[in-house]
């Protein structure tokens, strides 16, 4: 049964699963993560350890991805989050042609894919201008409750920029004018979906998948997908899919283990097999 | 100051050269040809230096190459000719030529024609002929000497994606030298005769990810290596592969108006596109120049090729920093099969 971790900056998301229909989920904070569980131990029985704490039997096939892929131990196979992603995607909406945004709680990422490629890609971690700690902070400003944020999406005003310091004067601004906070909560949500379509605007028009934590706040979603012009593709575990991928990456491991043993060739099969959730699971917002 | 003996009996001898020019000519005048850009990001002192030429005054947004090319300049006192390439590379040589002539350096003009032009082309080549007063039959001559250079360099090539046995930094080495061979062509024909000898005994590198890499040769250093410590392989090294002149047209014209690097995009891409065919290339690195115009070609690039490339910017030497590792580690991630 593998087990995919994606141990990102705001959550550490856990995925077992045997048959890619039911899947095992733990979600934690990184923090208490980092500080109450990655204990001292060898190289070698650290994710064990971890694992156990969970109440989880460590696996052959267990694939780390995220900031901290490196934490787990030297000998655990680590891949970049792009490639997990880039798997978690393929698998969760069997789309071959997409544009996958992934907002995080630190970061963000666009994939490119084409004819199940990573065709180009972009990273952004520089700024937290539409993440999940943008929208965080927006709401610690405006006092108010991110879940009540999320929802708001009537007359939004315009907030020009996209940075999170100059952003928040500008809110400051709205407040002294008076203007109502749903409509200021409203603008906050449309210039995340903005800063989105800024990623995506020189990729072709494929359907757009959105991932991460991000994509669980509706307000955003509805003020992309109007200003995108066509339904997001919300997968059915937007937070997990990193995690996902690496649990991909683990069979993907084992098929090359076994057939190594077997003396077969070492082509890993492709995961295509996999993909026969995509209806269910793709939902429009 | 250094022992200016040896340096003053140099001093007419060596060109300096800012780019590609049809080094035949320099060869058949029994000068010197050098490359400023290798003498500029071979040296140790490479980052210091575009410093110093910030501090006398180069803007910090312009090319670091051309602020590496006039610092090379002032520590090579011995070269005070300099063949200036203002068509066919880029505005910014041409304003640095200005200030060279400024203190004194001779600057000579080699314009390729940007519509290739051959009457024209012809037209400049014995313009630079005339400049060092060769026949054109001293000019043949030379290139029928080089000519076997350049189809070891192309073996050389092909060792690289065909025979698997070369790696993408020395591939890029002897290529990238190909444009001046270090000012001697008998030792630079030896080396590469020796390292192709020596193949024979290598065995073959592991199939991995095959990457192209286009665009003008890394300002940063250490990534070839790196890219095969990751399990990916440069086996196509655009820009340094023009430089040795890889058309083998049947006379000099035609083998310099083949050669893509300065003239339109459309040429370069259609030399890359064959080499993603040939070579098997599981995807492209374009590297670009901060402050470079030729930022603006990506667009071309990615619109009319499909096939994975992966953007670098690069702006002073130094080894590759962390952003760029982690880019390339997730390129190589994904296109790993
Ligand atoms: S990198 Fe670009 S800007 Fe710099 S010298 Fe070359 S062509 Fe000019």
């Amino acid at each position: 049964m593998p087990i995919g971790i994606d141990l990102g900056s705001r959550f550490v998301k856990i995925v077992q699963t045997s048959d890619f229909k039911e899947f095992k989920k733990i979600r934690l904070d990184t923090v208490q993560f980092l500080t109450q569980r990655v204990k001292a131990g060898s190289e070698k029985t650290k994710h064990a350890l971890i694992l156990a704490d969970l109440g989880l039997r460590p696996e052959k096939s267990l694939v780390v991805t995220g900031y901290g892929k490196h934490l787990m131990g030297e000998k655990i196979k680590a891949i970049t989050e792009i490639r997990a992603h880039f798997r978690g995607a393929c698998f969760q909406t069997g789309l071959k042609d997409f544009i996958l945004v992934e907002m995080g709680g630190q970061d963000s990422k666009v994939l490119w894919v084409q004819d199940k490629k990573v065709m180009d890609f972009q990273t952004n971690d520089k700024c937290a201008a539409g993440t999940g700690r943008y929208l965080e902070n927006m709401a610690r400003l405006l006092n108010i409750n991110i879940r009540k944020l999320s929802r708001k999406i009537e007359e939004p005003v315009q907030i020009n920029n996209t940075c999170a310091i100059f952003g928040e004067t500008e809110i400051i601004g709205f407040l002294m004018d008076q203007v109502p906070l749903e409509r200021i909560c409203a603008g906050i949500n449309d210039s995340v979906s903005r800063r989105v379509i800024q990623m995506i605007r020189r990729y072709l028009p494929f359907p757009l998948v959105l991932c991460g934590g991000v994509a669980l706040n509706k307000g955003v979603v509805t003020l992309l997908s109007r200003r995108y012009g066509q339904p997001i593709i919300i997968p059915e575990e937007p937070q997990f899919n990193g995690a996902i991928g690496c649990c991909l990456e683990g069979v993907s491991m084992e098929k090359i283990y076994e057939s190594s043993k077997k003396g077969q060739s070492q082509q890993p099969r492709n995961l295509g097999l996999l993909k026969g959730k995509a209806e269910g699971l793709t939902k429009d917002s | 100051m250094k022992n200016l003996e040896p340096l003053l009996e140099e001093k007419a001898k060596s060109i300096g050269i800012t780019s590609t020019i049809p080094v035949e000519v320099l060869f058949a005048a029994g000068r010197v040809p050098v490359d400023l850009n290798n003498i500029f990001i071979t040296s140790p002192q490479a980052a210091a230096w575009v410093e110093e030429a910030e501090e006398e005054g180069f803007p910090r947004t312009l090319c670091s190459w051309i602020k590496g090319i006039y610092a090379a300049l002032k520590h090579r006192p011995e070269i005070q000719t300099v063949i200036a390439v203002t068509q066919g590379d880029c505005s910014n040589t041409q304003a640095l030529t200005e200030i060279l002539v400024h203190q004194g350096i001779k600057v000579i003009h080699f314009n390729y024609p940007y519509n290739r032009d051959p009457a024209l082309f012809k037209k400049n080549l014995e313009e630079l002929m005339g400049h060092f007063g060769v026949s054109w039959s001293k000019v043949d001559r030379i290139r029928k000497r080089i000519s076997p250079v350049r189809k070891k360099l192309a073996l050389l090539d092909r060792e690289t994606w065909k025979g698997n046995r070369v790696h993408g930094w020395e591939n890029h080495l002897f290529l990238v030298n190909s444009s001046d061979f270090k000012g001697d062509l008998g030792l630079y024909e030896e080396e590469l005769t020796q390292f192709l000898d020596a193949l024979a005994d290598r065995a073959k590198i592991p199939e991995t990810v095959r990457l192209g890499y286009i665009g003008i040769p890394p300002i940063h250093s250490g990534f070839y290596g790196f890219i095969e410590q990751l399990g990916g392989r440069v086996v196509f090294n655009e820009i340094q592969r023009q430089f040795s002149l890889p058309g083998f047209g049947n006379n000099l014209i035609q083998q310099y108006l083949d050669y893509t690097y300065p003239y339109d995009i459309f040429g370069r891409i259609k030399d890359i596109g064959q080499a993603v065919e040939e070579r098997k290339l599981d995807g492209l690195i374009h590297y670009t120049q901060t402050f470079c115009f030729r930022q603006v070609q990506d667009l071309l690039i990615r619109k009319q090729l499909s096939v994975p490339i992966l953007t670098l910017e690069g702006d002073k030497p130094r080894p590759i920093d962390n952003r760029t590792r982690f880019r390339l580690e997730a390129f190589i991630d994904v296109l790993r099969k």
